[in-house]
């Protein structure tokens, strides 16, 4: 068994641990000498200390990454996946653990942070199967003797920002489709969920993934997320997150012709007709808008509805909202868990008020 | 549009907008920069399939809330919510991949693509 950030964490005399980038397959401390605090949204326990990354730690995870590039490139696609498989079924082997884990550190009620987990594998064992297929195109060619085709390789070297609101499944969305490629990738998480990204990595260096090819640098976005982004050897960017800080990394990364993929803002509408189900659009209506309490980027946050159902709509999301319990998510009874953060609680109160207003 | 229709909130707040007909439910829903998810409960099927093809989302859903996409189809969305790639299904291969065009020539000779083979 691989040595894990679990088992290498430091617990100090008040039993928090302190937890490390992963860079070069070893858990190290950042050069900062600095950590942060990651904390349960539900009651403010100090889940572990986690590494504040600087500008010198992503440089040595970017050769530690790109040291092992020739060799994962050369690994037959078919041979990547195969690590993926046993990363897919790791986690489907600890789910309980990964959801508890992620539910203790951002809020999600534990229904949902299982189907968080769920995601992860599904898409783990989607992309395994890539390695086998990964089709490109074998075509005529208008020439005799001739053969014309063409062949998908890796850009190489991928750099992963991501949020906290799927803190499993969206690193998963992104380093698998990166890694059965050929990419190496560098990894920075949300500081709202260090803890959740450490487990994934911890699961990655266990399911045998070569040292280098997966490097894990905690921070902040000012400091880790724009080395990243502005680091030449970095080829491709993906980023889930705000519509701004999308921007702002659209400008650096167009500045340098680097391949970028964003994910950002949404302001997903449910259209219900006076023809419709009433008590499904219901039931839809409360999942979509009050699920993972509306911190999903699909989450619904405007209800447009023919006007002779507007009433007994309203009255149905009404009176099902005033029965929505709210709670820690580790509770099975709970059905809503808490907003993530401070800053989240602030910015939803004022929209309340802004709503008001606007009548 | 005011700012609680068109700006994200990222919290457990709905805003109810009234409207006459599709026409204008369709319109009010795509008022707004975003483009990720949609939906829309309707029994008629006609008015579905409309849905279908106005929607200006990387997502739609009959008969279902917003949330809910599955790993193995294209997952983002249309306009400001992102840049036109998408992650899950087996296109998200293509944020991380060059393509690479090969051609074998076997004839043992010179041929000119667009010029030996033209009349």
């Amino acid at each position: 068994m691989t040595e894990t950030a679990e088992a290498t964490a430091e617990t100090s005399s008040n039993d928090v641990p302190t937890f490390h980038h992963f860079i070069a397959g070893e858990w190290c401390d950042s050069t900062s000498g600095e950590t942060f605090e990651s904390r349960n949204p539900a009651n403010g326990d100090v889940i572990g200390r986690f590494q504040r990354g600087t500008k010198a730690d992503v440089a040595m995870a970017v050769s530690a990454a790109w040291a092992a590039r020739p060799m994962w490139q050369r690994t037959p696609a078919p041979k990547r996946g195969e690590f993926l498989y046993r990363f897919g079924q790791l986690m489907a082997d600890n789910k309980e653990r990964l959801a508890e884990a992620m539910t203790r550190e951002m809020g999600k009620v534990i229904a949902e942070a299982r189907g968080d987990v769920q995601e992860g594998i599904d898409i783990a064992f989607l992309m395994a199967g890539e390695g086998r297929r990964m089709h490109g195109d074998t075509v005529p060619s208008e020439l005799p003797d001739k053969w014309a085709m063409s062949i998908r390789q890796p850009i190489g070297f991928a750099g992963i920002i991501t949020p906290w609101n799927f803190p499993m499944a969206i690193p998963c969305w992104k380093m698998m489709p990166a890694l059965v490629t050929g990419n190496v990738v560098l990894f920075k998480p949300s500081s709202d969920t260090p803890h959740c990204a450490t487990l994934l990595v911890e699961l990655l260096a266990e399911a045998g993934i070569p040292p280098g090819v997966v490097n894990l640098v905690t921070g902040t976005g000012g400091e880790v997320g724009d080395a990243i982004v502005e680091n030449p050897d970095i080829g491709v960017i993906s980023f889930t997150g705000s519509s701004q800080t999308g921007r702002s990394i659209a400008l650096r990364a167009g500045e340098r012709l680097k391949r970028l993929s964003l994910e950002l803002g949404g302001k997903n509408g449910v259209v219900v007709l006076a023809d419709a189900d009433l008590d499904l659009a219901t039931d839809g209506i409360l999942w979509s808008a009050f699920g993972t309490t509306g911190q999903r980027c699909t989450a619904a946050s405007r209800v447009i509805v023919e006007r002779p159902v507007v009433d007994q709509l309203l009255q149905r999301l009404e009176s099902r909202a005033k029965g929505l319990r709210l709670g820690d998510g580790l509770d099975p009874a709970t059905d809503v868990g808490p907003l993530v953060n401070a800053p989240a609680v602030d910015k939803v109160a004022s929209y309340i008020d802004i709503g008001r207003s606007e009548g | 549009m005011d700012r609680i229709g068109q700006e994200e909130i990222f919290g457990p707040v709905l805003s109810i907008i009234p409207v006459a007909d599709y026409n204008e439910a369709m319109m009010a829903l795509n008022q707004t920069r975003y483009g990720l998810s949609s939906s829309i409960f309707t029994s008629d099927v006609n008015t579905a399939f409309r849905a279908m093809r106005d929607f200006e989302t990387g997502i739609v859903y009959v008969n279902a809330g917003t949330t809910g996409a599955e790993v193995h189809l294209p997952f983002g969305g249309w306009k400001e919510t992102g840049n036109g790639h998408r992650e899950a299904g087996n296109i998200a291969l293509d944020t991380y991949t060059e393509w690479k065009s090969i051609y074998v020539d076997f004839s043992g000779r010179l041929q000119r693509a667009q010029i030996d083979n033209q009349a």
